[in-house]
């Protein structure tokens, strides 16, 4: 094999995100330069943070070659459950964390258990505990949630240090751990591996079931931490937003070129992905474009992203073969 | 090759089909089973009284000048042709809801099941999930147990023919906080006016900024008629009366706070002097936004929630309210009701309710209830306790 | 020692019921179905049983069940279609604008948006077979960019079709809603496609592997294009479907329909990474959905306890009849 070659093309297929990035970015400039104003700009950042804590997760999954449907009503759970436990009040904010922690730990256990001993689709069982959960949340409240947000979550969702978002930096830290777990720990390793081949895995002496559910668990995790980011970011119990961040943090992983066959993919690639997203979303908004250009680009910038991965890819194989 | 010779049959096909598409013929007419605007709809001074007496005190709130009222057709329905002698068990009314999905929709249902529980009548409910697709099947499901009369709170235009062959089966129908198409022979509208809200709205704004200057327009949900309606309403008025205000953006945000937050952040660079928005999902996101890049916030306008007056009760912002109350569920039981016994009733019902300004925010303020309830509410304390909505 | 070996295999299979060969068979949905319709009878016989109930339960299944068969051939191929639900807005809403209340163009547009449909399906079935993007990211980019197609055109609802059509959609014989002709037509199409075609047998060898498909001399690429034709096709008739129920075009008629078809296939034992299901299978789902629907209101069932209800039986129904060897 040409390891040279092979090298170059690998830098390839890092740097095709990259350019979907700057070309994205580029066009934003010419056609709105107040997209990058301060308060644009800070909102780019908290889309990038909020989108991005749910790719993380999603990245996880689909490393394991899974995909999480469920990510949105965790969202909405998690919200909820703060509401309802601390109705308003900063002292009861930990415990309550800790029951949304719990509540979104076991939707990752359902999803896991749906999976791995059930050998459900993952699109399948994910969409199903997406319906339960949305459904349990509607039997509770009724249709109206209780209580209110307190504002100590305000810290986590709306404050700025040094003019960045929270959020960002949350979802920074986060990006930099698990790109480390999943690049220099043997968990990485034994992640990336149960993805490209479970049987071999298997062999190998990995407990590939363990691998699956923990990645199904951290990624309701990441969705309830998702959840406080929103909850706080507005101060109220927001029922709308599930859905929308169900797509939207596949779609950025699968725009930084993550796989969704499994075991193929980086954060980095997922960090250009959101990156790439969280910029789309917000000049689509400053274009002015009516609600259909604005579904229409975003569909077209998918296709675009993932054709221009395509091309780098098929340069690699060549270079392989 | 293959692929080619695919795309020459089906590029072929679709040529010829528009083609012939193309040639002439004449249109069918729409209006042959509309019940209330054909014979049996009687002009009447009281129903026209009734329908201006929402706009009057929309403009005395909102101190406007003399509005416009655009001509709407306003008759009564005479209704014999719908009555039915009350069974002993009670009138059956099937009631096509959107379905428990937010506070409105519960307070809605909750109000119009009380009611039934109060009059005798024997509910029929169908939840659509929020989905008008899902609405289609609903109304004809309840249709099929044979109701008396059918409350459908529309979810979209898709269920127009649905409703059409519930009235051909001889079920009367009351559309209900929301308009159905004419075709579909609906007997009476009970709804609050999609045309006042946007114009009440539009006035008050452009009023704020002395008809001149640029604003940005937020409505919920694209496609959705209590979105797409009351925009519809705003923009003609913005094109006719003030040409001297400019809409720079619009934009769609679901009803979700979230989501307004994000796009009123994204608008807070083009200096705005004025936000028109359906709903206070949107001033409250509005708020939020202006608040936390340090700018004054701008007018803006919505419906009536809680959760807007308490974000902003100490705070300095100009708005204008003009609820939609869930509770109207019950004003569309009680025309329905009319409707079997026969009384003559409006084909267009608009709902009364007090549209008010940052000037009376006091007095609507419900500080010990939860954010999610509409003001003002007309359900009764044990009501809202039961719903969680008040202590 | 070979024997023994065999000898306490076949014993150990024995006592155990296989579910995965019920499953994919596609019995397995059936089941449950008919479990559905026991308890339903036993519950409220009087009710259930009625022409118009059951009219309704057929009426139900007509939109799902058509996008779910169309949808079922693609994931025959191990490829999936996240666009059929905009599709069906798309195509229904062309559908009423271009018909716009004139009898002489109902048929040429029924066939013009019909053709749209296969249009769709040939992009997609290009874009993966030939370009070799993932189904998955095809089909979720063509969900956003139909569906603001859609939106570009109107946001409200406009157009009208006409009074023949918009009666054979809402008009019954009995129990027997005319509309579902269009769905027995289809199902009979796809079957005849799928069992008695070289088209069919090559959507399964795709599936089931397709470079041992490719190296046996199965042309992979026009077998994509076609699976995707079909599935865009019966979308289009779908929207179609959509449109006259309607009798305007709606922006926004079809949402959410591919989440449900694809549940639909899955539960009626089709599996997603392709080669392995059956018509009967999807068939069943979409009854069991049409089912659930209509009992929701024939029972009067709490309406906050409706998702609950569905998640159940959604997860019930995966978790107990998929088949574990589809990871």
């Amino acid at each position: 094999m040409n390891r040279a070659g092979a090298l170059a093309s690998d830098f390839g297929a890092r740097v095709a995100p990259l350019a979907g990035l700057v070309i994205v970015l580029i066009a934003a400039a010419i056609t709105s330069p107040s997209l990058f104003e301060s308060s644009n700009l800070r909102l780019i950042l908290f889309q990038i943070g909020l989108i991005g804590i749910t790719a993380l997760g999603q990245t996880l999954v689909l490393l394991v070659a899974g995909i999480d449907l469920s990510v949105g009503a965790v969202i909405g759970l998690t919200a909820v459950i703060v509401a309802a436990h601390t109705d308003g009040s900063d002292g009861a904010l930990p415990v309550a964390i800790l029951l949304a922690a719990a509540a979104g730990a076991g939707v990752g256990l359902l999803n896991a258990l749906l999976v791995i001993v059930r050998g459900v689709p993952p699109f399948v069982a994910t969409f199903a505990s997406f319906v339960l959960v949305e459904g349990v949340i509607t039997a509770v409240t009724r249709g109206a949630p209780s209580g209110s947000i307190p504002s100590g979550l305000h810290t986590l969702g709306a404050d700025r240090v040094a003019g960045i978002p929270v959020p960002l930096l949350v979802f920074a830290v986060l990006a930099l751990v698990v790109g480390v777990i999943l690049a220099r720990t043997s968990a990485g390793r034994r992640l990336y591996a149960t993805g490209l081949n479970p049987r071999a895995a298997a062999m190998s002496g990995i407990r590939t079931p363990l691998v699956v559910a923990s990645a199904y668990v951290a990624c309701a995790l990441f969705a309830v931490l998702a959840g406080l980011v929103d909850a706080g970011y507005i101060g109220y119990v927001d029922a709308q937003l599930s859905r929308e961040l169900n797509l939207e943090s596949i779609a950025a992983a699968v725009i930084g070129g993550v796989a969704l066959t499994g075991g193929e993919g980086t954060v980095g690639q997922t960090v250009c992905g959101v990156l790439l997203l969280a910029v789309l979303l917000v000049w689509m908004v400053e274009l002015g474009t009516g609600v259909g250009g604005q579904l229409a680009v975003e569909g077209a910038v998918i296709l675009g992203a993932v054709w221009l991965q395509r091309q780098t890819l098929s340069q690699k194989r060549s270079v392989k073969g | 090759m293959f692929s080619r010779r695919v795309w020459f049959v089906l590029g072929l096909g679709l040529l010829s089909a528009l083609v012939l598409a193309a040639c002439g013929g004449s249109k069918e007419g729409t209006e042959e089973t509309a019940t209330a605007s054909g014979g049996g709809c009687k002009p009447s001074k009281s129903v026209e009284t009734a329908y201006d007496k929402a706009w009057e005190q929309g403009e005395q709130a909102l101190e406007l000048t003399k509005l416009e009222i655009p001509k709407t057709e306003l008759c009564e329905v005479d209704t014999s042709k719908w009555q039915k002698e009350e069974p002993s068990g009670g009138y059956k009314i099937a009631f096509a809801a959107q379905g428990p999905t937010n506070s409105w929709a519960a307070e809605n249902e909750e109000a119009f099941k009380t009611k039934a529980g109060e009059l005798g009548v024997e509910e029929l409910y169908a939840s659509a999930d929020g989905d008008a697709t899902k609405q289609v099947d609903n109304i004809q499901q309840l249709a099929s147990q044979e109701p008396d009369a059918m409350v459908v709170v529309p979810m979209g235009s898709s269920i127009t023919g649905q409703v059409k062959a519930a009235t051909a089966q001889g079920i009367p129908v009351v559309a209900c906080a929301g308009t159905i198409a004419p075709s579909s022979g609906v007997v009476s509208t009970v709804t609050r006016s999609y045309e006042l809200q946007g114009r009440l709205w539009a006035e008050w704004i452009a009023k704020q900024i002395d008809g001149k200057g640029r604003i940005a327009m937020i409505s919920g949900i694209a496609g959705v008629p209590t979105a797409e309606y009351p925009k519809k309403a705003a923009e003609e008025l913005f094109a006719e009366k003030y040409p001297e205000i400019e809409i720079v953006s619009k934009q769609y945000d679901d009803w979700s706070p979230t989501k307004a937050k994000t796009v009123a952040a994204s608008l807070v660079s083009k200096n705005l002097d004025a936000i028109w928005s359906d709903s206070s999902f949107t001033a409250l996101g509005v708020y939020e936004a202006y608040k936390e890049a340090g700018r004054p916030v701008p007018p803006v306008t919505g419906d009536a929630s809680n959760a807007y007056l308490k974000a902003i009760q100490n705070a300095d912002v100009k708005f204008a309210l003009s609820p939609f109350p869930p509770e109207m569920s019950t004003q569309c039981l009680e025309t329905a009701i009319s409707i079997l016994k026969g009384e003559p009733v409006p084909n267009f019902v608009n709902v009364e309710a007090p549209a008010f300004t940052d000037k009376e925010k006091e007095k609507y303020l419900r500080p010990e209830c939860s954010e999610n309830l509409w003001i003002p509410t007309k359900l009764s304390d044990e009501e809202l306790k039961s719903l969680k909505l008040c202590e | 020692m070979s024997t023994a070996v065999a000898t306490t295999a076949r014993a150990r299979q024995r006592p155990r019921l296989d579910f995965s060969r019920v499953a994919r068979s596609g019995l397995a949905t059936w089941i449950v179905v008919a479990a559905l319709v026991l308890g339903l009878t036993v519950h409220d016989a009087s009710g259930f049983w009625t022409t118009g109930n059951i009219a309704n339960v057929l009426t139900a299944m007509v939109v799902l069940g058509l996008v779910s068969v169309g949808q079922n051939v693609v994931v025959l191929t191990g490829g999936i279609d996240l666009s059929v639900g905009s599709a069906a807005t798309l195509t229904g809403l062309l559908a009423a604008i271009m018909i716009d209340g004139y009898p002489e163009r109902a048929i040429p547009v029924v066939i013009a948006v019909l053709a749209i449909g296969a249009l769709i399906g040939v992009g997609h079935g290009l874009l993966i077979a030939r370009v070799k993007l993932p189904p998955f990211v095809v089909t979720l980019a063509t969900f956003f960019i139909l569906q603001g197609v859609a939106f570009m055109i109107t946001s409200s609802p406009t157009g009208q079709v006409t009074k023949n059509l918009s009666n054979f959609a809402l008009e019954k014989t009995g129990f027997f809603p005319h509309a579902f002709i269009v769905l027995i037509v289809a199902v009979a199409l796809v079957a005849f496609l799928l069992y008695r075609t070289a088209l069919g047998r090559n959507v399964y060898a795709v599936g089931g592997d397709s470079e041992a498909a490719r190296s046996n001399g199965v042309p992979v690429t026009s077998t994509l294009v076609w699976a995707y034709v079909v599935c865009g096709l019966l979308a289009a008739a779908a929207g179609i479907m959509l449109a006259a129920r309607a009798t305007i075009g709606s922006p926004t008629a079809g949402q959410g329909l591919e989440l449900s078809a694809i549940a639909a296939v899955v539960i009626g034992g089709s599996s997603l990474m392709g080669g392995r299901g059956t018509l009967v299978g999807t068939v069943g789902g979409v009854l069991l959905f049409a089912l659930i629907e209509t009992s929701f209101t024939l029972l009067q069932i709490e309406a906050t306890l409706n998702d609950l209800i569905r998640g159940l039986v959604i997860i019930a129904a995966a978790a107990i009849f998929v088949s574990k060897d589809d990871r």
